[in-house]
Formats: C-alpha cells, structure tokens, sequence
C-alpha cells in the first residue's frame, strides 16, 4: 500500500510542478472567477458565454455597472451576471474590463452555410430597407470591431448573438437603439446576420 | 447501505431473504445544493441541466472545491499578505427536502419471522421525509471548501452521515492545469459526471421494493469507507484521480472487530480516468474507473475474529457521457458497463458460496430530456448478468442460484421552480434474480410483482 501513496505523492508533485509554469498573469478575478464561463484569456468554448477577448474596454465596463446595478435584466444577465457583479468596486471593474481589451481576439471560422453568410453581410452592411433595419457597420465598424461602449461583434458566437437579438427585440434586455435597429428583424435575417459575425 | 450479497443466516428463508432485499434497496445520494447559488451568485442553471446533474460549469465548479464565491468575507492575511482566512459571512448552508408515495406491483410477505404464513406487509407506503438533508455546501478558506450532508431518513429515524466530500484545488497561472485534493466517504461521490454510481439516474429511487439481490461492489460503500485521493485536469480536457480508501464504518465498534460485520480489508486503491470535450453546446465524456477491493466477512467467526479470510473484488467500468443543452431543449445520455471480479475466500470458507470465483456485469443506459428546465423526463435501462452460484444466490432469493435481472425506469417531471421537482416514476422489471415466474423458488413470485410506482416531491432551498 505504501506504493499506491507514493504513487500519489508522485502524482501531487508532478501536478503542482506543472501547476508553477505560469503564464502571463491575469488580474486575480477574471483568472479565478470569470475564465470559469469566459474561458482562459476571455476565449470562452460554449455559446452561453460571450467571448470576451478584444472586446471593446468601455463596453465591458458600461455592462459590469449594469449588472451590478441589475438595470441590464435579461435573463441569462440575472441568472449568471448580477450575482457575480454585485460585489465588483469600480476599480475592480475597470480592471476586468481593461484586461479583457487586451487580450487578442479570435476570428471565426468559416461559415457553415456560406449561403446564410452572405445574406448576413448584406445585412451588415446595408442593413434592410423594408424593415427599418439600418446598417450594423454604421455604429459596429467595417469589420464589426466596435468602438467606445459600441461593442465588437466579430468572431463572437452565433448563438450568444442570436440570443441578443430576440432579447433586444422582446425588450428584455435594455437598450432602445437596439429595440428600435432589431424591432422588424425576423429569426432568419438574425440566423444570417449573427451567421456571418461569428465568421468574422 | 451494506454488501447486498446474502449472509449465511439468511440461506432459506424466502420472506426473511426478501425483507433484506427490501433493506438494500436504499436511495442513491441526490443532491442539489442552493447554498453554492447562495455563495456564487449563480442560478442553479449554472451548474445543473436539471438537478442534480452536473452542467460543464458545475464539473468545474466542483473540481475547483467549491470555492467560486462572489460574496463578502471576513478575511485576513499574514506578514507576506497570504491569505490566511476568508470566511463567508454567513454558513452555506441548505436543506433538501423528499417526501414520496409508493406502491408495489404485489405485496411483499411480512418481515417479521414469526408472522403466520402468507403474511402480508402493507402495499402503499408513504414517507414524509422520505429523506431530510441538512448541508454545508461551499468554501472553507481559500482553494478549500466541502459538501457536507447530514440525512434523516423517516425508516430509520434518525440522522447519519451522508455524502461529504473535502476538497482543496488550485490552478496553474495560466488557467490550463487544474489539480486538488479530495477526502471523502463514497467512491464516485468525488466524481463530476453524471454516469457513475453516486450520481446516476434515477437521482430519487423508490424508498421500499425489492432490489435485485447483486451489484457491483464500487456502488455500494457509501458511509463504509473513507479516502483521500489526489486528482488534476488539463485544458479541461484529461482529467486523471487516484484514491484510497479505508474502511470507516458507522455505527460500529472501533477498533474493528469480529462484531462489526463485512467491512473493507485494508487499503483500497481507487482510479478514473476521463476524456471529456466541448463543443458549442454540446459536451461529451467516455472515461474509465475502477477499484480493487478486499471485504472481510468479519462477525461470520466470533472464535477465530477477523482470520476468515478476505474475499476480493475487483470492479473495472468504461462509463460516457453526452450533454446537449440548448436555450429551450436539454437532452443528456449517460452508458457504463461494469465489469466485477469475485474470489471468495472468507465467504467460501464459510459455506456462503458455491464457487471460489464469480463475476458480475452490469449494463446500465440512460437518457433524458427537458423544455425550459420545466417539463421533462428520463429513462434508464439496467441489467445484470453473472454467474450462476447456488449458495451467493440461494433458493428465496432465486430458484436457480442466478443474479440475472433486468430493468427500466421511466420518470416523467414538473419543476414549477428550478430548484422544486414533482416527479412519477415506474420502475419495470422483466428479469429478477435469474427468473421472470416464481423467481426466488419459493413464493411463485414474479419479477413483475416487483414493478414500482412512485409520485415524489424533491426540492432544495
């Protein structure tokens, strides 16, 4: 039996050795709390979580306040994010929110339906008459990179984007630009325009 | 909940061998804890589907001791600014409360030996509780937190031990390599997927009927043992532990002795091993755990004490797991197959066995389904085979000295709250004990007297 517990002796040294070759080190928060959903250096796997690498400074933090104030009270924004940033101070916030900026962003990969895609960037980039929808690249940018509290776009998930959109649309989720932008849009002008922004 | 093989006093009678089938049937560990929304902040949709099964947030909430905490602490730190105590403000604590309503397919016989013959025990049973769970759920101090469950059960009247699992995690810089420490009282309550035995579906189990008279050991120690085990994963991808256990028996004398009945034999080393990806919402695990185990019939000797000798087990299982959760639809399946080794030895010498070695396998599927975490389902497909041991097996629990059985539970359920479950389940049984018609040999029972209906009540708070 001694050699089952040196073998596990072994294994705790080798785990913490690997554990010491550290990285570059991220602020203490996002590296203990927010990677769990947001994933290592803000690239998260699942679409539940929006990928927040590159994601423009000042949005991140106008989103922080407004979970932490819960006037953002979409539903997974209440299920998830005023818990955790009900106790975040400003400098704890603005700390998050610089880190995540700098981060480099991913692109997406290619479209699955390059058909739906192209619909999508015709979207995007001239937006759609009929229904009062103007052109996203307007407030988002050219290559949906965001500016100021206008947040980037490209390389997020489909999902989490798709998600938005009805939430803006149902008015779940505050913001009145965006009630009145996506108010006519349709789920499958959604399902192109959020198909080619994930391939960004 | 003991090793459910028959004790030698129990070779002929069949409503003295069916009242301890009865007593087997104890209900798996369940659980669900709103002290870790409390400390975290988080809906239960964060870590769980539907409880208690685990989402890939919940594993790794789990896997990092429990820890992720939003609140305010009272805290302190030491000349070179280490922490030295972080303390939630208030305990995380939590109650779980199960209340359920049964009913046979066909009255079991009276438990009670000197009954006149053909008695009957009482076909309908309410439990209100049909378990009561007190726990402390969440961090301790940093990188260290515990599930601890205190259970009252309404049978036996009184609280015990439950599931309670110790863990301290860390993690390297760069968030890739996760690695901890566990101490804990039932082997697979460590683990984080839902397809091994303390955490399998069905989550709430009929808490009377018979069980099938064999199962594998690795499902049936919880409360029995102790360990102390070590584990790391990486990337979120590899995750590797290893554990030992050690008997520690409740309720019984210590030192062990020739009093305190079949118990673990020395140390038992415990290993599981898992590959689990990701994919948009999609996740899935195929993995592999087992034991090697040695189980002293202790007591069986008063005279020679605990020099019987020891039987061993040795349970090998290949387990997987799939994982779709959607913004409206969930849909989970789990599979294992558990294949168990047994030389006897101490059961041998005592006349309990017709061989010197058998084996087991179990076979178990399940798959469930729900809409918006409130309508939903699941079913789950279990068989045994094994061999064929006269005296293991005797007459009054099968007629033909097998284990053979098959099984499946449907349970449909309603969470009108997330953390609040009304469920129906019916369990059905084609094969019992080696037989479907007068299966033990005695009382012309049938493996379908033993059908189950249960209407249960589960919630958290």
């Amino acid at each position: 039996m001694k050699k089952v517990f040196l073998a596990a002796v072994g294994l705790a040294t080798v785990l913490a050795h690997a554990a010491s070759a550290a990285t570059e080190s991220p602020p203490k928060l996002a590296r203990e709390v927010c990677s769990k959903c947001h994933g290592p250096e803000g690239i998260s796997q699942s679409p539940l979580f929006p990928r927040l690498a590159g994601q423009q400074a000042e949005y991140l933090d106008q989103q922080l306040h407004q979970f932490r104030d819960r006037s953002r009270g979409d539903p997974h924004a209440q299920a998830y994010m005023w818990g955790v940033a009900g106790p975040l101070t400003d400098a704890q916030i603005k700390s998050i929110s610089e880190y995540y900026a700098s981060r480099k962003p991913v692109h997406g990969a290619a479209p699955s339906d390059p058909a739906l895609a192209a619909k999508g960037k015709e979207i995007f980039f001239n937006g759609l008459e009929a229904r009062n929808v103007p052109a996203c690249a307007g407030c988002h940018g050219e290559q949906a990179e965001g500016q100021g509290a206008i947040p980037r776009l490209a390389g997020q998930h489909a999902d989490y984007l798709y998600r938005q959109l009805r939430d803006f649309r149902s008015e779940l989720r505050e913001n009145e630009t965006m009630h009145a932008n996506v108010q006519s849009m349709t789920d499958d002008d959604a399902a192109a325009l959020t198909e080619y922004l994930a391939s960004q | 909940m003991g090793l459910q093989q028959p004790s030698f006093s129990l070779t002929a009678l069949a409503a003295v061998g069916l009242a301890t089938a009865m007593l087997c049937a104890a209900s798996t560990p369940a659980e669900a804890v709103p002290s870790f929304a409390r400390q975290t902040g988080l809906a239960c949709e964060a870590c769980h589907t539907v409880f208690p099964e685990l989402t890939p947030f919940g594993r790794r909430f789990k896997l990092n001791a429990f820890t992720l905490t939003t609140k305010q602490e009272i805290s302190d730190i030491n000349e070179r600014k280490q922490g030295t105590l972080s303390l939630a403000d208030l305990p995380p604590l939590a109650l779980m409360f199960e209340a359920s309503s049964t009913w046979q397919g066909k009255r079991v016989p009276d438990s009670n030996p000197s009954a006149p013959a053909g008695s009957q025990a009482q076909n309908g049973t309410v439990e209100f509780p049909q378990q009561l769970s007190l726990f402390y759920g969440g961090k301790i101090a940093d990188h260290f937190g515990a599930l601890f469950q205190v259970t009252y059960s309404q049978p036996s009247d009184h609280f015990t031990i439950d599931n309670s699992d110790i863990r301290y995690a860390d993690q390297s810089q760069s968030g890739d390599f996760l690695y901890g420490l566990t101490l804990n009282n039932n082997p697979t309550v460590q683990d984080v997927w839902n397809s091994t035995p303390a955490w399998g579906l069905p989550s709430m189990t009929p808490p009377v009927g018979l069980a099938p008279a064999a199962s594998p050991l690795i499902g049936k120690l919880g409360a029995q043992v102790a360990g102390a085990g070590v584990y790391g994963m990486y990337k979120d991808v590899f995750y590797l532990e290893g554990t030992v256990y050690h008997a520690a028996l409740t309720g019984k004398t210590t030192p062990i002795d020739s009093t305190s009945g079949s118990h673990l034999d020395n140390y038992m080393p415990y290993w599981r091993a898992a590959y689990e990806r990701q994919w948009g919402r999609h996740s899935a695990e195929l993995g592999t755990y087992g034991t090697h185990a040695h189980f002293n019939q202790g007591g069986l000797n008063p005279e020679n004490g605990l020099v019987m000798g020891a039987d061993t087990f040795t349970d090998v299982a290949v387990d997987g797991q799939y994982q779709y959760i959607g913004e409206n639809h969930i849909a989970t399946a789990q599979a294992s197959w558990t294949h168990e080794n047994q030389t006897w030895q101490g059961l041998l010498n005592a006349g309990g066995t017709s061989n010197s070695k058998d084996n087991l396998n179990q076979y178990k599927v399940t798959g469930s389904y729900y809409y918006n975490r409130t309508y939903g389902g699941n079913v789950t497909y279990t068989r045994l085979s094994g061999s064929t041991d006269a005296l293991l097996y005797p007459v009054g629990t099968s007629a033909n000295g097998s284990p053979n059985s098959q099984w499946e539970t449907f349970e449909v359920d309603y969470l009108p709250f997330l953390n609040t479950k009304v469920l129906l389940q019916y369990t059905l049984y084609q094969k019992f004990n080696g037989g479907s018609n007068a299966y033990d040999g005695v009382t012309n029972r049938k493996a379908s007297d033993n059908n189950l209906v249960m209407l249960g009540l589960w919630t958290n708070f």
